[in-house]
């Protein structure tokens, strides 16, 4: 709270504006993590970037400066692309050296409007720092913090005292005019990507939650006069990369269709498996034989082996901490008075009924449903794209703010970034990532320790 | 790949029904399509037995008529993009098509009291024909429908001035439908076009049976009432459908696309449209040089809710898609003056709503409500008559507003110019 009190000096040398009936996009500040940022793909590139919700929303209610972390090709970690269709087997693979990769942005001489950091947690946005000069040092410890964040600390400009410079300082630091604030995704994420529901671990404790958002949220609206718009976290277990694989083989020798045997036994029908099983099951991992090992269920703590099933309680827990979460930001929305977009509904509309585009059917099938980037979390240009329109439609019918609505055609002909990857296969429960690959994406979205704290440790730290 | 298919499939057969009110033809006679239609309590000349079968019983003392003749429609209509598909700046109009659906009617006295009529007309048809690169290419590039009806009919007239005519409607009905088939490229995430998909009927066995029936009535003082009511028709198809690929560029999605598509092969499917039942009400004043009638009507769409296709060899493909239509009212006005015993005039004007949804409109059809003024003289030579006619026809300008359920947004401008021509001979 320490750092929070800090940050009021520096927002009070700023002139606040008078609250407007409609939206002010002069100085427009999205607060987030991968999703905000434009994350695609399994990386973060300057042609996807553009095409992140805030960027499009910016461009379309005729933002004069929305600034980014701008990253030239093939992006950080780079997106995927797919290497080989060889035996209707599709391959992801890196596109190309992340070393060649280049933030063509970082002198940007101010905090970015785009606050977007890949891999962030709620606790992240309150207490993390990036430094530019680590990443430059060769420390990949902290890629996407160091990225976007740049600046550790700065001056307190009345006390003369350093100030961590965190992504939510940074925001309040630009004095926006208008504040989006989508957080909370990671905090539960890493229970579907790691395939273990684990209390403290891969999901941040409800009490934690309830602690931090309003925290995050009363800072915003106490130290800038922004409109500010709360986002609901979408139910992570309605990602395609728990259900493009299903949770059982066929094997014409074991007489056709035989359930997948797990570690904790074989999987029924209602098992969850992630889609970066498929190199553990085309290794031989959970065939229903003696001499045959079993597929790994859970995040292994000792070697940092993610699990590959969740099971339906586990899905349970996940969704109720979901649910737990957004229960939490409508209070908080409530308390202060703020509007929320409901981005859950949003996106398990679009992922489980899909939009019609001129007789095109988007929907969020993996690979061939347009709407979903390969790395099966995270959408493409096309679904940030129809998620901003969504979002234009709420702001527009919440404020009456007249921003224009999103025209989707160019983009339903047109990918950015194509063909930055090459080709992408079309038989999704076989596809197989690249140990390259995997673990690029493993080392963004795996649970981190240190980023979920226990309430006592959080304030120790909230006081340093 | 499928679900795009059966969708195409599913759509290429929906434009005959989704055209509604106006995909419905009424022009079944030059002369009392310049009257507007309004003919339900007048049904004074062959053109009755679409109007008011009953009013065949009055025409006995002309003998035996024969009538046969054209009308001929040139709908034009501009589409207006609107976001967020295919969005502001994009319009595209529809090739230019001249439709002549043509009628023949013969009528005969069987008797003092009773008349016999035979019709051959079409009760639905037209079509629309856009760009082959247009937004709305996965929807349609052009459709036809035809429904040919074969009416015999007779008229009975139960006292000098009451009668009642009845009759049987058999229809055959065609379909041809074309459109593009998208895919999301999985190589490149986006949309391409990777084949052509063409839908058709060969009108053999395509068919189905209803009756109508009308009362006409004469209240003295030149007054007359007429009441007819055409029920549904359902009309099983059986359907083919042909696929031709188009290259992406891209060798190896094209030879996934033809492991996918059945291109070189005709695949079958059935489906089902019930035609919408059609109740009439007039009056009319017949005075010595002049007639005036006016009309209600009401066709019954309201039954076409949803549509099923099936395809027996390929059932991953069956779809049911919604339509949710409505009833949909019009309202005639008509004139004639018989200037003299050779000429007469006739003027009309109408209203007629639209069955279609707002959202429901598409490149198939996009409908709205009409307004037309038509106009038309007869000119009688002994037992010769030549009826002439003309009709503007002028429909509202008409948004989706954001709320298309297939995701083509915009505002569709459309009017239509018709010309009719009729012959009737007398023995």
């Amino acid at each position: 709270m320490k750092k929070i009190a800090l940050a009021v000096s520096v927002v009070a040398l700023l002139v606040a504006l008078p609250a407007s009936a409609q939206l002010n996009f002069d100085r427009y500040v999205a607060l987030g993590d991968s999703l905000t940022a434009g994350f695609t793909s399994g990386g973060l590139v300057d042609c996807y970037q553009m095409h992140s919700y805030p960027a499009m929303l910016a461009a379309q209610a005729g933002a004069a400066n929305f600034q980014m972390p701008l990253i030239s090709p093939p992006g950080i970690p780079s997106v995927l692309e797919l290497a080989s269709l060889a035996g209707g087997v599709p391959v992801l693979v890196p596109a190309g050296d992340p070393a060649d990769a280049f933030p063509y942005n970082a002198t940007y001489p101010a905090p970015y409007n785009n606050l977007g950091v890949p891999g962030a947690t709620l606790y992240n946005l309150l207490f993390t720092t990036g430094d530019i000069n680590n990443l430059l040092a060769g420390n990949t410890d902290n890629v996407m913090h160091d990225l976007i964040l740049r600046i550790p600390q700065v001056l307190n400009p009345q006390t003369g005292q350093p100030m961590d410079f965190t992504a939510l300082v940074q925001a309040i630091a630009l004095d926006p005019t208008f504040v989006t604030l989508w957080i909370g995704q990671n905090d539960v994420l890493g229970a579907v990507t790691s395939a273990t529901a684990m209390e403290g671990v891969t999901m941040t404790p409800v009490d934690v939650f309830a602690t931090l958002y309003p925290q995050a949220v009363g800072a915003l609206v106490q130290m800038t006069s922004a409109d500010i718009v709360l986002f609901t976290v979408p139910d992570v277990t309605m990602a395609p990369f728990v259900h493009t694989i299903p949770p059982f083989l066929n094997i014409p020798a074991l007489g056709g269709v035989v359930p997948i045997m797990g570690s904790n036994g074989p999987l029924t029908s209602d098992c969850l498996v992630t889609l970066l099983a498929s190199s553990k099951l085309a290794q031989g991992y959970g065939v229903p034989v003696p001499g045959y090992p079993p597929l790994p269920e859970d995040f292994n703590l000792a070697t940092g082996e993610p699990g590959y099933v969740l099971r339906p309680e586990e899905v349970a827990a996940i969704q109720e901490r979901v649910a737990a979460y957004n229960a939490i930001i409508v209070q908080t929305a409530d308390a202060f008075g703020l509007p929320v977009f409901d981005a859950n509904a949003v996106l398990a509309d679009l992922i489980n009924h899909g939009i019609d585009l001129g007789g095109v059917h988007l929907d969020g099938s993996y690979l061939t449903g347009g709407l979903v980037s390969y790395d099966a979390i995270h959408p493409q240009q096309l679904g940030y794209a129809v998620f901003t329109k969504y979002l234009v439609d709420f702001l527009n019918d919440t404020y009456g703010a007249g921003i224009a609505p999103v025209d989707l055609t160019e983009i339903l002909f047109d990918n950015p970034c194509y063909p930055l990857g090459s080709a992408y296969g079309v038989a999704p429960e076989s596809v197989q990532f690249s140990p390259e690959a995997a673990e690029g994406f493993l080392d963004l979205f795996m649970p981190t320790l240190p980023q979920v704290l226990p309430r006592e440790q959080e304030a120790a730290s909230a006081t340093d | 790949m499928r679900k795009y298919l059966a969708t195409a499939a599913v759509l290429l057969v929906v434009p005959s029904l989704s055209f509604g009110a106006g995909f419905a033809l009424f022009e079944t006679g030059t002369r009392s399509f310049a009257m507007a239609g309004a003919f339900v309590a007048v049904a004074d000349d062959p053109s009755a037995m679409f109007w008011n079968p009953a009013g065949l019983a009055f025409q006995d003392d002309k003998g035996t008529q024969v009538m046969m003749g054209a009308i001929l429609i040139a709908p034009q209509q501009t589409f207006y993009g609107e976001p967020p598909y295919p969005g502001e700046g994009y319009s595209t109009e529809q090739k230019d098509q001249i439709f002549f659906p043509p009628h023949f009617q013969f009528v005969t006295p069987l008797g003092e009291r009773t008349t016999f009529g035979f019709a051959v007309q079409i009760p639905f048809g037209l079509g629309t024909y856009w760009d082959d690169d247009h937004a709305g290419r996965f929807i349609s590039k052009r459709v036809d429908l035809m429904a040919y009806d074969l009416t015999p009919n007779l008229a009975f007239d139960l006292t000098d001035n009451l009668a009642l005519g009845v009759g049987v409607d058999y229809r055959i009905s065609t379909i041809s439908l074309t459109r593009n088939v998208p895919l999301v490229d999985p190589f490149s995430q986006q949309v391409v076009d990777v084949a052509q998909t063409h839908i058709y009927t060969d009108g053999v066995g395509n068919d189905g049976w209803g009756w109508h029936a009308g009362l006409l009535a004469k209240l003295g003082k030149g007054v007359s009432f007429g009441l007819t009511y055409r029920s549904s028709i359902t009309v099983d198809y059986e359907g083919y459908a042909d696929f031709f690929q188009f290259s992406t560029g891209n060798p190896e999605l094209d030879a996934i696309v033809a492991q996918t598509i059945p291109f070189g092969e005709t695949i079958s499917g059935t489906t089902q449209i019930e035609f919408p039942d059609f109740w009439i009400a007039g009056l009319a004043w017949t005075g010595e040089r002049v007639i005036i009638s006016a009309e209600w009507g009401r066709m019954g769409w309201s039954s076409f809710q949803e549509l099923a296709l099936t395809f027996t060899d390929y059932p991953e493909f069956n779809e049911s898609i919604p339509e949710n239509y409505h009833d949909a009212d019009q309202y005639r006005l008509g004139f004639e003056y018989r200037a003299s015993q050779s000429l007469a005039l006739q003027l009309g004007t109408l209203y007629d709503e639209t069955p279609q949804p707002q959202a429901n409109m598409t490149p198939l059809l996009g409908d709205a409500a009409r307004t037309s003024v038509t106009c038309g003289l007869s000119w009688i030579k002994g037992n010769f008559r030549l009826d002439l006619g003309y009709e503007h026809l002028m429909m509202k300008d008409r948004s989706t507003e954001g709320t298309s359920v297939s995701g083509y947004d915009g505002r569709y401008e459309s009017s239509a110019e018709l010309a009719g021509a009729s012959m009737t001979f007398t023995f």
